[in-house]
């Protein structure tokens, strides 16, 4: 027997809008790059049972084939033709697309019992335990609010965690449990049913026996688990997990779509547990440099004094452009160090999900140092962050300087360039204007690590040659789209 | 408008009334001096850009040579190279230039021709009054007017720009060409879809109605076989009825002076040419059925074939460089009476068609007079204040009395003039010099070349060694940030931007291939003011936070 999902097939209809929307204006936005450019078309044929030639009206057929694969997939968007030039073959690709995108929005997603996994909504079951703040190990005991009968499927090596150290004389001590984003992004793709319990959890999860300490496990079926709780649709899956920032058990809405558009292009998202990040490694200077470092002093940055009224460069004879230079230095210059001391970020410029690229042998039990942090931020509700917010917001995270290894060792003005724009700390921060979402990767730098002026002493090459260097990987524009709508010059 | 190239000197060099206007007066005032100067000197060699820009900032340094130990000789040159220098003593700043402060413009202007390329070619200071950022109006007036061969790189520009328009343009042909190879195939297969067959004529009527469009499809027959025998008809579609470049030549050699004054009057012949368009320079100025019929059409006017064509309204009165340019220095009192006083005299610009062409041939070119340059370095606040007191390489004049201002002077008055109106009291350390003026010194004093950088939505653009050699790799958009309890006790906040400026301008600085910086300057307290320069700009503290885009598709591995 197949199930529908979310009771009636109207809202299936719509189901996957909210959802998919956003993805196919990223793309949009990222086309340049994008060489593989597929449109409805493709996508039609793509889905299980044939696609565009069907002309609709094959829900029935299609549901019978339907896997669970098909919420995996997204539309991308195809070639635009700017105005109609009347002949037929334009007339067959626009008449083509459109029933294919009928198909596609009328597709009605249906699970076979067995692809799914059902889960039991118990929202104060764990209310009683420590904020993340006052007990940091990255689990947020408090707000997992569903528990999962049993992991099935790849999509739970990087979601939901048993909540190791509970009391095992607590119902549901060694289930899986789901953060709020994480249950309503299983539901939104069909791999989770979730069901309101009518009773108790231990009805649900009843604990061992003490006399016999045999694990009892409840003989389970559709009819007794639906004596056992109702299931329940998308939308008050929606309306139990939305919720505003602090709430227990819930997301927000900007949060959650930004964790669904990071799951859906691939990564491992994790809650953020700030406090968790190692600390910064500690001064690699060996017994001679300090022991060095003793003697020599290093050159201060500005002299000791400066004329007051100017001018700053002390009229004379100089032997270098560094003794110049040295003069005019009269503005603190920001030095980066490991370890700052800024209070720590409130509000919403905080880190919030820590991205990983999915690699083999990620384990949910045992994450390694994340790959990107992300803050996520209403476009509507907050301004471009001020000093103080930057300042706490990159303090944060932790200390990643240039070094060799991001290709930035070079003496040459390109490996400059790099090291400039690798910077010392990274923080990526995602505007989400009600779904569309922009992210932008603040960097701390330090233009006055890098003295420019130092190449200056240096002889001139003869020849002159433009030193355009550290233009890598920016061909220009317009390799796929031949350029149109953009000079892309620049001076 | 002489006085309003003088209070406004960064009107657009590209219009080319104000060119012409320049032609003029060199006209007036140095009548032609014969043949002897027609002959154009010869190009001289180009200096390479390294020597014309060797000094990163207007001070020489005299590093000693190096010594080698395994050539004992080369200690006699340092030697040697000691000994001189201490005798003749080299005092740097050698120079120190001179400007002048223009309150109207609130910059300052240079106007000593080698003191604007003395701070152009060392370090980049400063914009051309004429030009877009170099000051090489001059150059590029001789390299127009063919008396010097040389290359300019607004020349560069256009030819590029050209360039680029005609590929834009041969690819619209061809997808053009495209699009009717597929429409005539299609027209040789019957009618078979649904639409297809009810949109076929229902009568004869009909028929007849669609036989128009059946030549059409005729045509674009002829036109496969024919190539390019009809791109004008495609041109037409695509690019509107503007000639097209390649066209002006034929155009020129084909017509004779008569019928090319009377192109260049009608507007390259877009409307049949009437005899009262004829006699188009002079027009009953006061005849209001004309004024009022074609006072919206724009007409495009060319004079000679060496002058670029502009646009005047109808009602405007006739075109001033016609009359001189064809006639010599007769009429050039009676050019300035009209544009001093709006309303063309009658008498003198009546020019019988004759007379006008026969000028042409009499009159020796114009352009081969000598020029003068006419155009001053203008600096912006930020750059004098830098020069002046971080360098010391500048000295500036009051426009009105004359007198050399003190450093401090220079200060209040760059600091007063970034308000509007100027003020002269309640200097905060806010204020917008002030601010804008830390980051300037900042990126300078690292050794930057430091520009405007309006023209990409930001305040400053960093290039490395200077615009001549490389693209400006970064852009910095300065936020104030007022963090000291002083500031919050008097509730000031810096404007709050929101997420589509800063988008917005991301988004330009990616398509220019830059990459945007947020320079944070977080500004003493209130009432620092006092004090001497130096310490009032140590206590500014300057944070700088790059921005990218990060592509979610792309960082993904």
């Amino acid at each position: 027997m197949a199930l529908q999902l979310a009771g009636p097939s109207a809202p299936t209809i719509t189901q996957d809008d909210p959802s998919s929307k956003p993805e196919i204006i990223a793309d949009a936005e990222d086309a340049e790059a994008d060489e593989a450019i597929s449109d409805f078309r493709k996508f039609a044929s793509s889905l299980p049972g044939g696609g565009a030639k069907n002309g609709g009206g094959t829900s029935g057929a299609l549901g019978k084939k339907a896997g669970p694969h098909v919420s995996g997939k997204t539309v991308r968007r195809g070639e635009k033709d700017f105005e109609s030039h009347g002949t037929r073959l334009q007339d067959n690709a626009l008449e083509t697309s459109r029933t294919a995108m009928h198909d596609v929005l009328s597709y009605t997603r249906t699970q076979m019992p067995g692809h799914y996994m059902t889960g039991w909504y118990f929202p104060g079951q764990w209310a009683d335990e420590p904020t993340e703040d006052e007990k940091p190990e990255g689990l947020w005991r408090r707000d997992r609010v569903v528990a999962l009968d049993a992991e099935k499927g790849s999509m739970m090596k990087s979601m939901g965690r048993v909540l190791r150290g509970a009391p095992k004389n607590v119902p549901g001590w060694d289930k899986t449990w789901l953060l709020p984003e994480e249950a309503l992004y299983l539901v939104e793709r069909g791999d989770l049913l979730l069901r309101w319990p009518r009773g108790t959890i231990e009805d649900i999860f009843p604990l061992p026996q003490e006399e016999d300490g045999v694990k009892r496990e409840v003989a389970r079926g559709e009819d007794v688990d639906y004596e056992l709780g109702l299931p329940l649709s998308l939308q008050a899956a929606y309306s139990l997990f939305i919720g505003n920032d602090g709430d227990r058990g819930r997301v927000t809405l900007e949060k959650f779509q930004v964790y669904t558009q990071l799951r859906r292009a691939g990564y491992s998202v994790s809650r953020a547990s700030p406090l968790l990040d190692p600390p910064p490694p500690s001064d690699p200077q060996t017994l001679w440099q300090r022991l060095f470092s003793l003697i020599s002093s290093p050159k201060p940055d500005t002299p000791k004094s400066h004329p007051e009224l100017g001018p700053l460069v002390r009229p004379g004879l100089y032997r270098s452009y560094a003794s110049v230079y040295h003069q005019l230095s009269l503005i603190p210059r920001h030095r980066p160090t490991p370890t700052p001391n800024t209070p720590a970020p409130e509000g919403p410029f905080t880190v919030a999900y820590h991205v990983f690229k999915s690699r083999p042998g990620l384990t949910k039990t045992k994450l390694p140092s994340p790959d990107f942090r992300i803050a996520v931020v209403n476009a509507r509700t907050t301004n471009v962050p001020d000093l103080a917010e930057m300042e706490a917001l990159l303090d944060s995270s932790p200390w990643d300087p240039p070094n060799a290894k991001s290709g930035a060792g070079g003496p040459g003005i390109g490996h400059m360039y790099q090291r400039l724009k690798h910077g010392w700390r990274n923080v990526i921060v995602a505007v989400n204007d009600n779904g569309m979402v922009s992210y932008l990767e603040f960097l701390e730098t330090a233009f006055g690590e890098e003295k420019l002026f130092e190449r200056f002493d240096a002889k001139p090459h003869v020849g002159g040659k433009k030193s355009g260097g550290g233009r890598n990987q920016k061909g220009g524009r317009g390799g796929g789209r031949g350029g149109r709508g953009g000079r892309g010059g620049r001076r | 408008m002489k006085q309003t190239q003088e209070s406004f000197p960064a009107l657009p060099v590209s219009a080319a009334g104000l060119p012409a206007g320049a032609t003029r007066e060199t006209n007036a005032s140095h009548p032609a001096k014969g043949p002897s100067s027609a002959v154009v000197p010869p190009a001289p060699k180009p200096t390479p850009l390294w020597k014309i820009h060797e000094l990163p900032i207007p001070i020489r340094t005299f590093p000693l040579p190096s010594f080698y130990p395994s050539n004992p000789l080369s200690l006699l040159h340092v030697v040697y190279t000691w000994i001189t220098q201490a005798l003749t003593l080299p005092h740097e700043p050698s120079i120190v230039h001179e400007g002048i402060w223009s309150a109207k413009t609130r910059s300052v202007h240079i106007v000593d021709t080698k003191s604007i390329r003395a701070l152009w070619e060392q370090g980049f200071y400063g914009k051309g009054s004429l030009s877009r950022s170099e000051p090489n109006w001059l150059k590029r007036e001789q390299a127009r007017s063919g008396t010097q061969k040389q290359h300019v790189a607004e020349e560069y520009t256009r030819q590029r720009r050209e360039e680029r328009q005609q590929m834009k343009w041969d690819r619209a042909r061809l997808q053009q060409e495209e699009i009717r190879r597929v429409r005539y195939l299609e027209s040789l297969v019957a009618p078979v879809g649904p639409m297809e067959l009810l949109r076929l004529p229902n009568s004869p009527s009909d028929l007849a109605a669609l036989l128009t469009p059946s030549d059409a499809i005729g045509e674009s027959a002829g036109f496969l076989t024919n190539g390019q025998a009809h791109s004008s008809d495609v041109s037409a579609s695509t690019a509107g009825p503007d000639l097209r470049l390649d066209d002006l030549p034929k155009l020129q050699t084909s017509s004779s002076a008569d019928t090319l004054v009377e192109r260049l009057v009608n507007g390259e012949g877009e409307r049949p040419a009437t005899p009262k368009a004829n006699a188009y320079p002079t027009p009953p100025p006061d005849s209001p059925l004309e004024n009022v019929a074609q006072s919206k059409r724009r007409k495009s006017v060319r004079f000679s074939p060496k002058v670029e064509s502009t646009t005047f309204m109808h009602s405007d009165p006739p075109s001033p460089g016609l009359g001189t340019a064809m006639n010599g220095n007769g009429l050039a009192r009676g050019m300035d009476g009209i544009l001093a006083n709006g309303v063309p005299p009658q008498e003198p610009s009546i020019l019988p068609l004759s007379k006008l062409t026969s000028s042409i041939d009499a009159t020796p070119e114009p352009a081969q007079q000598v020029m003068v340059d006419k155009e001053h370095l203008q600096l912006t606040r930020e750059e004098t204040f830098f020069l002046a007191f971080g360098l010391g390489v500048l000295q500036v004049r009051d426009e009105k009395s004359g007198e050399l201002l003190s450093t401090q002077d220079l200060f209040n008055t760059c600091r007063g003039s970034s308000y509007f109106p100027p003020r002269k009291v309640d200097l905060q350390p806010d204020d917008p010099f002030l601010v804008q003026y830390a980051v300037y010194h900042h990126f300078r004093s690292l050794g930057w070349v430091v520009r405007p950088g309006i023209k990409f939505g930001c305040d400053w653009l960093l290039y490395n060694r200077g615009p001549a050699f490389s693209h400006a790799e970064f852009a910095i958009s300065v936020m104030p940030s007022y963090s000291d309890a002083g500031w919050k006790s008097q509730g000031r906040k810096a404007p709050a931007h929101n997420w589509h400026w800063l988008h917005s301008v991301n988004r330009v600085q990616s398509t220019a291939v830059k990459t945007l910086v947020l320079v944070y300057v977080d500004i003493p307290p209130p009432g620092t003011s006092d004090g001497d320069v130096a310490s009032l700009l140590k206590q500014y503290r300057i944070r700088e936070f790059m921005l990218k885009r990060w592509p979610i598709n792309r960082r993904r591995d």
